[in-house]
């Protein structure tokens, strides 16, 4: 007889309580999912050890707030979440302003992102064009003057990065430099240049040479880079020996110089008496050494008594005169800043003597960038031509050699390799040295940690 | 369940508020720089409404538990514990702002990631495979009940066997027949093989006496029937193994996501 697969047959086939016996797949559902669960509370009560605890934050803290990592109400002490508040970080970081009058200071967490994997001071550049991408619609106090003040500086208003709005730096789209030192920078590159002990040739690193930091180019010092072949002479006659020169940089110790020069004695001992008389006073000693009969390096041409003084007063003069349009001319030519200051007459008027040399104010900015933080070091595989292409040509002053923005931007740019970001050049905070306060903190092991109080104690011996 | 038509309006809510959520998502992050993470408003709207989400798409267990109340069609649960549980996955990802954050956060990101994708392999092979049940699995029984047909099988092949007095079916179903039936049914036994099923016995009718050809055919008939239930367990076993996941890590989900949520409000 054939099989037959009747409806009836089938039903019979199956027990009808089929579905109160144990089924594998259920059984083991159940198992997994209890053991799942337990192990999730596992690792929850791991995590509730206070050693655990950093499991629950949003990513590990950056090396330097380590000393937190177990303890999270050292920053969120608001037990009702939200961000940071500024206290926490204040308490041992100074955080001086974005500038004076900021009308708009964004919490310190909302910039410094802990627990983001990245270091604090890697700032996205929306927290910038969150305002600068349209500082039109954001209260903002006056523009600074410039380095010179001769100039305006404003802030642009709309910059969205570095290649999209970033305006022309200052220094270049002012056009012109503002530095009154008079230099030619052709002149000085030239090969076998006279110098006083023979032939010279510089070249950029004679004359400039970057900083401690190997950020900014420390300033051209008249005594290492200058003196050698630039001697501040004012003698054309036989009263004193050849090449005798006054010091640089202050024209009424130039003055004194030359009065205790042509009265053949040395400094006086005596500020006060010197300001009532210098002239006698230095002629005074010549006479007591000459009677000691001490031998000086050099005794000058004799002189019918009483006729010394005046001899003096005109030799001065002369010198003087001669400094002020040969010497210190060379460099600090008319048309430069305010004189270098004088000093004080002294109490009689000092009629008897001229004024010191008037020597303007070189007025060389100590950086050209000021806003910017630039660091030569990073650049050092690059020519100083790459940067500065126009500085072998240059026989002004005037002439910018600062390199425009668009030097920088062609390795500054997206996919360039060099950083680009807003917070690369510039700085947020107006004092970015002092951003750290007074440290305050103990190692955990030596005793808690304290925020905001004083250093805590050692612990007592035992 | 299959994706029909029925699930245009759920395909259609979900897919606007992603767009929604995620246009949410774009202003938020241009009004906060540094973007949105999971402690600013928006991160936290995102957290609570994915949290909210999970919460639901837990309480499929306890509706299956429940079925007698009168919680809604069976049916409409699971088209919500489908789209909601795919809305969920741009909330999470909104909510924590593309980062995985902490240690806590990393798994609960992972166990997300498991039941999301153990969801969707297993709504995937439920488009399919019930249509290959259907056509190649004829025979189809109660998946529990398996084992016990085949016990059945096994017993009425005997009896079909003995009844002939054949020689060479006895030997036949000693040493090919009821191994089969005992085994798991799978294509290495020679029986598990349609083609070479149907030659064996083509080659048996030539050798047994006209009388037993019906014995053979019904003999043949079970061992078809075996390798349909062989391939139904199978099929059985695609479509809902990954339960085995889905489920357990989804608990585990739900216990973090719970504790997370404190901690979160905590600090």
């Amino acid at each position: 007889m054939a099989r037959a697969r009747t409806t009836k047959t089938l039903a019979k086939r199956i027990e009808l309580d089929y579905f109160h016996k144990p089924h594998a797949l259920r059984t083991w559902m159940r198992r997994l999912s209890w053991t799942a669960a337990g192990l999730a509370a596992l690792v929850v009560l791991l995590a509730l050890r206070p050693a655990g605890r950093i499991a629950w934050s949003s990513g590990g803290l950056t090396p330097p707030h380590a000393l937190f990592q177990a303890d999270c109400a050292a920053c969120h002490a608001r037990a009702a979440g939200g961000p940071v508040e500024d206290a926490a970080c204040t308490a041992c970081h100074a955080g001086p302003p974005h500038h004076e009058g900021a009308s708009k200071a964004p919490a310190c967490a909302s910039c410094h992102e802990e627990h983001r994997g990245r270091p604090l001071l890697r700032v996205d550049d929306s927290h910038c064009t969150a305002c600068h991408a349209d500082l039109k619609s954001v209260p903002r106090p006056e523009p600074a003057a410039s380095l010179t003040g001769s100039a305006v500086r404003s802030v642009a208003e709309r910059v969205v990065s570095f290649p999209g709005g970033h305006p022309e730096f200052h220094a270049v789209s002012l056009g012109r430099d503002e530095g009154r030192l008079r230099l030619n920078h052709e002149l000085h590159l030239k090969r076998d240049l006279k110098g006083l002990r023979g032939p010279v040739t510089l070249d950029c690193a004679s004359c400039h040479a970057g900083d401690a930091e190997g950020r900014l180019m420390k300033p051209v010092d008249y005594e290492t880079h200058c003196a050698s072949c630039h001697p501040l002479t004012f003698e054309s006659g036989d009263s004193l020996p050849a090449g005798t020169v006054v010091p640089h940089g202050d024209p009424a110790e130039a003055l004194r110089r030359l009065v205790e020069l042509y009265a053949g004695t040395a400094v006086a001992e005596d500020d006060a008496a010197r300001a009532v008389d210098p002239v006698a006073i230095a002629l005074a000693r010549q006479r007591a050494r000459r009677a000691r009969l001490e031998s000086p390096a050099y005794v000058p041409l004799s002189r019918p008594p009483g006729t010394e003084r005046a001899f003096v007063v005109e030799r001065v003069g002369l010198a003087v005169r001669i400094l002020e349009r040969q010497t210190c001319a060379l460099c600090h030519g008319p048309g430069g800043g305010e004189p270098l200051p004088a000093a004080a007459p002294p109490p009689d008027g000092g009629s008897i003597l001229p004024a010191p040399p008037v020597v303007p104010k070189p007025e060389i900015p100590p950086s050209w960038m000021p806003r910017a933080r630039f660091a030569h070091r990073p650049h050092r595989a690059l020519a100083c031509t790459a940067c500065h292409p126009a500085a072998g040509a240059s026989q002004r002053t005037s002439d910018v050699l600062v390199p425009g923005r668009e030097v920088c931007a062609s390795c500054h740019h997206a996919g360039g390799g060099a950083p680009v970001t807003c917070v690369f050049c510039h700085g947020y905070h107006v004092a970015e040295e002092n951003l750290l306060g007074p440290g305050r903190l103990g190692l955990p092991r030596h005793g808690l940690w304290i925020r905001g109080a004083s250093a805590p104690s050692p612990p007592a011996p035992r | 369940m299959i994706v029909d038509a029925t699930h245009r309006g759920w395909m259609l809510a979900t897919a606007g508020l992603a767009v929604a959520a995620a246009a949410a998502y774009g202003l938020a992050s241009r009004s906060a720089p540094g973007g949105v993470t999971g402690d600013s408003a928006a991160g936290l709207a995102f957290g609570i409404a994915a949290a909210g989400l999970m919460m639901f798409e837990g309480l499929l267990a306890a509706r299956k538990r429940k079925r007698a109340w009168r919680l809604g069609r069976a049916a409409t649960w699971m088209r919500g514990h489908i789209w909601l549980g795919v809305l969920a996955v741009p909330l999470v990802l909104f909510h924590s702002g593309f980062h995985s954050g902490g240690a806590i956060t990393t798994i609960l990101l992972v166990l997300f990631g498991l039941v999301t994708l153990s969801g969707l392999f297993g709504l995937a092979l439920q488009q399919v495979l019930p249509r290959v049940m259907t056509a190649r699995v004829e025979m189809e029984t109660v998946f529990e009940q398996i084992p016990q047909v085949v016990a059945q099988l096994r017993k009425e092949a005997a009896e079909r066997a003995a009844k002939t007095g054949d020689p060479v079916i006895a030997k036949v179903h000693r040493e090919a027949i009821e191994p089969f039936l005992l085994s798991d049914g799978g294509r290495a036994q020679r029986l598990g093989d349609a083609g070479r099923s149907e030659a064996m016995f083509a080659e048996l009718k030539r050798l047994v006496p006209l009388a037993h050809h019906e014995t053979l055919a019904d003999l043949a008939h079970i061992c078809e029937e075996r390798r349909q239930l062989a391939l139904q367990a199978r099929l059985h076993r695609w479509l809902h193994n990954w339960l085995l996941v889905h489920v357990p890590v989804s608990y585990a989900l739900l216990l973090l996501v719970a504790a997370h949520a404190v901690m979160t409000l905590l600090y």
